[in-house]
C-alpha cells in the first residue's frame, strides 16, 4: 500500500521538523499536516474552507476512504458509508430513500457527496449543521432513523479496528500527536475527522461542461449548448437556486465572507391547501418552526445529476425529464393518494418556480445539459475508490 | 476559459494600477484621522437609508400604498453595490472618495449596502449582516456635494465571482459571467395569493453578447443600465442618503406580473411590460439602458438633512 506509507514518511520527518522547534510551537505537531497538503483543484474551483482543527493530511484522507468503505463501521457489520454513497453514481445510492443497517428506511433521498466541501450546509435542510465533522455523526449514531446504527455498539464496533493491525497503523499515521501523547487514536472522534478529511477530496470538476468552460470547443454537444443558454436564461430561472461554480448557491469557500445558505419551496407538494408538505418531510420548517419555511430545502449540486436519480428529497421524481416537467409547470400536481395537493400553489413556493413554456426540442437540449455536468473521471477515481477491493 | 483569463488578466493589471494609488495614501501617517478644515486627508462616512417613503425597509413590516395600485408589499430583498463615490466642491470640482478597502462591504470603488437582515422573507435569499455606509478618504474639504454610480463597473462585471474578492463573491448578487452582477435586488412580496405574489426588480447589465453564458463578452454590453446619481446638494458630514424603493416604484404597478413571465422587472426584455416605469424611477432609458439626461430625473436615491 504504498498510497498509505508515502504520506506517512512525510508525517514522520514533518513531526520531526516540528519538534526541532518545539519549545517556539509546543502544539506544532496537529498542524504539521497543513502546509503539506495540496488541493488538487480543477481550474477556477476556489479553496475550500476547512475547519482548523482538522486539517487536511494525506494520512487522514487515507485513514477516511478505508473507514468509508469498510461495514465494520456499522453496529450490526453489515453497512458502511458506501452502501448508500456509491462512486458510480456519484456517491449516490439509485433508490428513492436510503435504507439503514437494520433495514430502517430513511424519510430522505441519499444525497451525492461530490463537492461536499463546498456546501454552504450539510443534509437536506438544517441551517446550523455547517461542519462535516457534525454531520457524520448523525448517520453513525442516529436512531431516527437508524442508519449505521453504532449507538449501543460502540466499544465493539472500535475494538473491530483496534484488532486489525491495518487500522492501528492508518489510524497512528493519521493522529501521531495521539500516539505521542499515549492518547488511543482509535476512537470516534478520529472516526469522524479521518471521513471528513476523506469526504472534502471527494471534488468534481472535469466534465464536458468544464473542458467547455476552459475552451474545449468540441466538448459539448450542440444540443447541450443549446439547454447551457436556457438554463442560463432569466425564463428558466435555473440559476437563481443553481448557480455558481458548484451549481448550488447554498455554497462556501475559504474567500467567502458572506454566509448564503439558502433553503427553497419549490411546490413539490401541499397536502392541506395551507402549504403543508408531507409530516416526515417538512424540510426547514422541521427544524425552525417558523410557517414560512415549511418545505424548504437545500437547493443540491447539479453536478454529475445524470446518475443521482431518483430526484428530489424525497426521491419522489425518477428522471430528469419529469424534474424538467415539474419545474416548467411551476411545481407537481400530486392527483391522488395520501400526498395529494397542488404543490404549484403552495403558498410557500420560491418566487423563481413560476413556471415556464419549452417545447420538447428545448426540454431535451436541457436535459443534454444537464447530462454534460457527468464527472467521468470523478466516477472512477481510484482516489475516491474502494481500498478493499484492490 | 481564454476569454475569461484575459478579462482576469487586464483586471489584474487594473488592481496593480489602483494599488499603488491606495498606497500613497496609506502610506502616510495621518491618514484615516479625520482633521476636516486643515490640509490633508479625511475619512468620509457616507450614510445611506434604506426606505419606503418615510419608513425604514425591514424584512417582515408591510409598507403599504406603493405603485399606481396602492399596493401593499413586504420586503423579501434589498441590497445593492453602489461604485465611483465623488464628492462635489462649490466651485464644480470633483473629488473622488477612496474606499477603504476592508475585505468584506468594499473593494477597489464599489461598495456593498445591504438593507435585509435575512429574517422573515428575507430568509429565502438573504443574510444576517447589514450595511447602510461607504467609507473611504479625501483630501479634507467642504464639499457640496456627492456624485456615484449604482452597479458594478464593467470593468469588474464579469470576473469570475467565485474566485473575486469580496464583496463581489456574493453569488446572489450574481447572475453569469455573461451578463455579471445584479446591481441591485429589491424583491418584494405583494397582496395577491401565494405563491403569485413575488414581485422581483433586479438591475443589472442586458445585451451582453458572448459565445455563451460562461465567457464575458469581450465589448461591453449593448444595455449598461447603470443608474448615475448625482445629488447636488449633499453635506456628506451631515447627511443621509434615503434609497426610496417606494419612489422608485411610484409609477409602477407592483400587483400584477404577466404570466410566464419572471416576477417583476429583472432588465430583461421579456419584462417589457413591467420595466419601464422601474426604469423611469432609475433615470434610465429602456431603450438602452443609459441615462437620460444623466439619470436626472432618477427618484430612487434623495438627501435627507441631518440634525
Amino acid at each position: 500500500m504504498p498510497a498509505v506509507c508515502a504520506p506517512r514518511a512525510a508525517l514522520v520527518a514533518l513531526a520531526a521538523l516540528a519538534a526541532g522547534c518545539g519549545e517556539e510551537t509546543p502544539s506544532a505537531a496537529p498542524d504539521a499536516g497543513v502546509a503539506g497538503y495540496v488541493w488538487a483543484l480543477p481550474p477556477g474551483f476556489p479553496e475550500p474552507s476547512v475547519p482548523a482543527d482538522n486539517p487536511m493530511t494525506e494520512a487522514r484522507v487515507e485513514l477516511g476512504r478505508h473507514l468509508f468503505y469498510d461495514a465494520r463501521l456499522s453496529g450490526n457489520g453489515t453497512q458502511a458509508c458506501a452502501s448508500c454513497h456509491e462512486q458510480a453514481r456519484a456517491f449516490t445510492d439509485g433508490r428513492a430513500v436510503a435504507e439503514g443497517s437494520t433495514g430502517a428506511m430513511h424519510p430522505r433521498n441519499s444525497q451525492t457527496l461530490a463537492n461536499v466541501v463546498y456546501n454552504a450546509t450539510l443534509t437536506w435542510a438544517n441551517p446550523g449543521l455547517v461542519a462535516l465533522e457534525r454531520q457524520i455523526v448523525i448517520p453513525m449514531f442516529g436512531d431516527a432513523p437508524v442508519e449505521l446504527g453504532i449507538a449501543g455498539h460502540e466499544e465493539a464496533v472500535l475494538d473491530r479496528f483496534r484488532a486489525d493491525p491495518l487500522y492501528v497503523d492508518l489510524f497512528a499515521a493519521a493522529f501521531p500527536e495521539d500516539v505521542a501523547g499515549d492518547v488511543d487514536p482509535v476512537r470516534f472522534e478520529r472516526v469522524v475527522d479521518g471521513l471528513a478529511c476523506f469526504l472534502r477530496t471527494m471534488i468534481s470538476g472535469d466534465s464536458p461542461f468544464d473542458r467547455h468552460a476552459a475552451g474545449d470547443g468540441e466538448a459539448l454537444s450542440l444540443a447541450a449548448r443549446r439547454g447551457m443558454a436556457l438554463f442560463f436564461s432569466e425564463r428558466l430561472e435555473c440559476h437563481h437556486c443553481h448557480g455558481g461554480f458548484n451549481f448550488t448557491q447554498s455554497t462556501v469557500h475559504a474567500g467567502q465572507v458572506f454566509p448564503e445558505q439558502p433553503f427553497h419551496n419549490t411546490g413539490l407538494y401541499d397536502v392541506d391547501g395551507e402549504g403543508a408538505y408531507p409530516a416526515d418531510n417538512t424540510g426547514l420548517f422541521e427544524i425552525t418552526g417558523r410557517p414560512e419555511d415549511m418545505g424548504r430545502f437545500r437547493a443540491p449540486t447539479l453536478r454529475n445529476v445524470a446518475v443521482t436519480g431518483p430526484y428530489m428529497h424525497d426521491g419522489s421524481v425518477e428522471t430528469l425529464e419529469e424534474v424538467v416537467a415539474i419545474y416548467a409547470a411551476g411545481g407537481r400536481l400530486v392527483e391522488d393518494g395520501p400526498l395529494a395537493g397542488d404543490g404549484r400553489g403552495n403558498r410557500y413556493k420560491s418566487g423563481f418556480v413560476g413556471g415556464f413554456a419549452l417545447t420538447d426540442g428545448e426540454k431535451a437540449d436541457l436535459v443534454a445539459f444537464l447530462e454534460s455536468l457527468t464527472d467521468e473521471s470523478f466516477l472512477t477515481d481510484p482516489r475516491f475508490a474502494d481500498p478493499f477491493a484492490e | 476559459m481564454r476569454s475569461r483569463t484575459l478579462t482576469l488578466l487586464a483586471l489584474a493589471a487594473a488592481f496593480t494600477l489602483v494599488a499603488c494609488d491606495d498606497g500613497e495614501s496609506a502610506d502616510a501617517p495621518d491618514a484615516r484621522i479625520p482633521d476636516v478644515g486643515s490640509p490633508g486627508e479625511a475619512t468620509y462616512t457616507i450614510r445611506f437609508a434604506g426606505q419606503f417613503g418615510d419608513a425604514p425597509a425591514a424584512c417582515g413590516t408591510p409598507f403599504s400604498d406603493i405603485g399606481t395600485a396602492g399596493t401593499t408589499v413586504e420586503l423579501l430583498d434589498f441590497r445593492m453595490y453602489v461604485n465611483g463615490l465623488t464628492l462635489l466642491t462649490a466651485d464644480g470640482g470633483e473629488v473622488p472618495l477612496a474606499l477603504e478597502q476592508d475585505g468584506m462591504w468594499q473593494h477597489e470603488g464599489v461598495a456593498l449596502l445591504d438593507f435585509e437582515d435575512g429574517s422573515a422573507g428575507c430568509a429565502e435569499t438573504g443574510n444576517s449582516a447589514l450595511r447602510d455606509v461607504v467609507v473611504g478618504t479625501a483630501p479634507a474639504g467642504d464639499y457640496v456635494g456627492l456624485r456615484f454610480g449604482l452597479g458594478v463597473p464593467e470593468a469588474l462585471n464579469h470576473a469570475d465571482t467565485t474566485l473575486a474578492p469580496a464583496p463581489l463573491n456574493v453569488g446572489s448578487l450574481f447572475w453569469v459571467w455573461q451578463s455579471g452582477y445584479k446591481f441591485l435586488r429589491l424583491d418584494l412580496s405583494n397582496e395577491n395569493e401565494a405563491p403569485n405574489d413575488k414581485w422581483f426588480v433586479h438591475l443589472g447589465s442586458g445585451g451582453c453578447e458572448s459565445a455563451d453564458p460562461t465567457t464575458a463578452p469581450a465589448v461591453a454590453c449593448a444595455r449598461p443600465n447603470r443608474p448615475t446619481v448625482t445629488l447636488a446638494e449633499f453635506d456628506p458630514e451631515a447627511d443621509t442618503i434615503v434609497v426610496d424603493a417606494a419612489a422608485l416604484l411610484v409609477d409602477a404597478d407592483v400587483s400584477v406580473n404577466t404570466p410566464m413571465t419572471p416576477p417583476g422587472c429583472m432588465s430583461n426584455p421579456v419584462d417589457v411590460d413591467e420595466c419601464p416605469a422601474v426604469f423611469d424611477g432609475f433615470g434610465l432609458s429602456w431603450d438602452d439602458g443609459g441615462c437620460v439626461d444623466g439619470c436626472a430625473g432618477q427618484a430612487f436615491f434623495r438627501v435627507a438633512g441631518g440634525e
